[in-house]
């Protein structure tokens, strides 16, 4: 169970404090059973690999392989697009 | 087209527009493996940055996405200002302006929340991990509930990797 500060607050549905920011309170993760069930199957090889990058490096690698879809997308017979 | 977060960060970074990277585009540069097809920004509702925002976006042609072509539509400050959230084409690719998201508020609310970020030359805002999962937890959009496993088991390695000492710096 992995605990993180949350942005919402119980007794005030917007969760924001006076000055517009959010309010701290600890929510638990991994509560719900289906979220639970796909985690169970996450290749978290390519997670840690991903953390070992910096954010640039993410970045194009998303955007190299967005184009690609974008590409193959387009040489694909239209009834499968 | 992709959603082109290079070219979205080219128009908007060097006019000064003040915004957040959330939605798929966050999960990826925190390091998820799923593609995404917009790119979601909350964007400062302030009068200063709803002027450089649409100054920034105008000469990209945004049109409302989905909408039939032809609707008077006009990209200017009064109609950002009388809207909240728009979903656009554009010349650079689809993208989100988001003035409020569910369960996490305004542009304000959601920058301590944020990290600046590098990529593609440009520096900008993107919001932290655990806060993405709350905000995709707030949608309550069933399609979110396997990205949420996986943003959840990312968060569980990077406390682990850091816990470890094992992060290099910049990752």
């Amino acid at each position: 169970m992995i605990k993180h500060a949350d942005i919402a607050d119980e007794s005030e549905s917007s969760g924001l404090t006076a000055d517009g920011t959010l309010k701290e309170m600890e929510l638990e993760f991994g509560d719900d059973p289906v979220v639970a069930c796909f985690k169970q199957d996450v290749d978290r090889s390519l997670l840690i690999d991903n953390l070992f990058r910096t954010y640039d490096e993410r970045a194009r690698r998303m955007n190299e392989f967005l184009r690609a879809r974008d590409q193959l997308q387009t040489a694909l017979p239209i009834q499968l697009r | 087209m992709a959603a082109d977060l290079e070219k979205a960060l080219s128009a908007l970074v060097p006019a000064g527009v003040k915004f957040i990277v959330i939605g798929g585009w966050a999960a990826a540069l925190h390091g998820s493996a799923r593609s995404t097809i917009d790119v979601d920004v909350v964007y400062d509702r302030s009068r200063a940055n709803v002027h450089a925002l649409v100054a920034a976006l105008q000469p990209h042609a945004p049109y409302l996405r989905g909408a039939p072509p032809g609707l008077p539509f006009a990209f200017d400050e009064r109609t950002i200002r009388m809207g909240l959230n728009f979903t656009l084409t554009t010349s650079l690719g689809s993208l989100d302006l988001l003035g409020e998201v569910p369960g996490g508020g305004t542009y304000v609310a959601l920058l301590e929340r944020s990290l600046e970020v590098d990529a593609f030359g440009y520096r900008f805002r993107v919001v932290d991990l655990p806060t993405l999962i709350h905000l995709k937890r707030a949608a309550g959009r069933p399609k979110d509930l396997e990205p949420i496993a996986e943003l959840e088991a990312l968060l569980e390695e990077r406390r682990r990797l850091e816990a470890n000492n094992q992060l290099p710096p910049g990752a």
